[in-house]
């Protein structure tokens, strides 16, 4: 057992160096588990390297790993096979900030040709300032469905989160910004919260 | 003083009254009419013949060395100013906001990763570092250095480091034990450890 454990370290000396033997092996296990289905591996180590940085317990970091990996499978068959390895991060990072896999499908529909990691980063952004997950959803959709460029996007999450900075609740602030830029470009549907 | 054309005036003027001789009434006349007839020499504007005439100055040694210290200190203010245009390590009085990552300078050459410049507000902290996905979360990797600013308190931290393309997440580390996100970038989901980290996307032209 404890062979294979520290064999299984062997494969990352990054891991070795950071972690103690049996959470780098258990680390180790997911990383060749993900590398085995074509999915990223350095978000994982970088997610392991992280946790032992901020001096977390090994069972903890062990369940964050495998908890990104699962989010990098998901994240990858909602955008598709195609997808670049930062769309696949940025989706999993929406996916663990509890966007459905249903919003990023949507997503790569609306943009089929354009890298969808910035408008991924804007939509996680907006949950981590506790704007409702359907409402940041739709106002992402609707962006990208009005055909913005990603500077539009980041500047849309600078207006929303000064707004919120200012007083207004996280779910009003991003529903006026999106109806502004959905006024801008009165081509584009009404946009409405979603639950 | 007399000057040279004055001095050649008075000579045709003396020419002209002996040829016309002396007692003569019609002399004043005919002399009269042979100035007019000449044309004027042509002379120097006053300003011009103050520029090119030598002159004596008589200077004390320490005014001297007082002009000598404006003119190398008023040198010394340009460069400074050249310098924080470009970019460089000090700051105006008032500034010190946080320059977003999303937001940074990216220089590049070819081959290289673009190198990013990430800056920090961090009042009263005696050393803060840049741990990101991109240095393994190491603190030491990248200790980032207090700037000096015109109001001189020194609250603000930078450092430049190559970051390859793509999306990065990364914080800053204050007094080795305090964690925060840049407040000018987009924030990560929850990180699995209790902890906000910030997003950073390094694109084809440069950082967004």
């Amino acid at each position: 057992m404890m062979v294979a454990a520290f064999a299984a370290a062997a494969t990352d000396p990054r891991l070795a160096g950071r972690l103690d033997p049996e959470t780098a092996a258990a680390v180790a296990r997911v990383v060749d588990e993900a590398r085995t289905a074509g999915l990223p591996t350095e978000p994982l180590v970088a997610k392991a390297l992280e946790g032992a940085t901020k001096h977390a317990k090994g069972d903890r970091i062990v369940a964050a790993v495998r908890h990104y990996a699962t989010a990098l499978g998901g994240s990858r068959a909602a955008l598709g096979e195609g997808s670049s390895e930062s769309e696949i991060v940025a989706g999993a990072s929406a996916l663990l900030a509890g966007i459905p896999g249903d919003t990023l499908v949507q997503l790569r529909a609306a943009r089929p040709r354009q890298s969808l990691t910035i408008p991924l980063v804007v939509l996680a952004d907006l949950v981590a300032r506790k704007v409702p997950a359907g409402t940041a959803s739709a106002a992402v959709l609707g962006a990208s469905r009005a055909g913005i460029r990603d500077a539009d996007f980041l500047r849309l999450r600078e207006r929303i989160e000064h707004d919120i900075r200012a007083g207004a609740s996280p779910d009003a602030a991003t529903l006026g910004r999106a109806r502004a830029l959905a006024g801008e470009r009165s081509t584009s549907p009404p946009l409405r919260a979603t639950p | 003083m007399i000057d040279r054309d004055d001095h050649e005036l008075g000579e045709r003027v003396a020419r002209a009254y002996r040829e016309s001789g002396p007692g003569d009434p019609e002399a004043k006349l005919r002399l009269l009419g042979r100035l007019r007839a000449e044309a004027a020499p042509r002379r120097r504007p006053a300003i011009l013949n103050w520029l090119l005439e030598p002159m004596q100055v008589q200077v004390r040694p320490a005014a001297a060395l007082a002009v000598a210290a404006i003119v190398v200190g008023l040198g010394v203010i340009a460069a400074i100013g050249l310098r924080e245009r470009s970019g460089a390590r000090h700051l105006s009085p008032g500034e010190g906001r946080p320059i977003a990552a999303s937001q940074g300078e990216a220089e590049e050459s070819a081959g290289s990763p673009p190198v990013i410049r990430f800056v920090v507000v961090a009042p009263q902290a005696s050393r803060v570092s840049l741990v990101g996905d991109f240095n393994g979360w190491d603190p030491e990797a990248a200790p980032m250095h207090r700037l000096v600013s015109g109001g001189g308190t020194g609250d603000t931290w930078a450092i430049a480091v190559p970051v390859p393309r793509g999306r990065h997440v990364y914080a800053f580390v204050v007094d080795g034990k305090e964690w925060k996100a840049d407040p000018h970038a987009p924030l990560a989901p929850e990180d699995g450890f209790g902890v906000r980290n910030s997003v950073i996307v390094v694109g084809s032209a440069g950082s967004t």
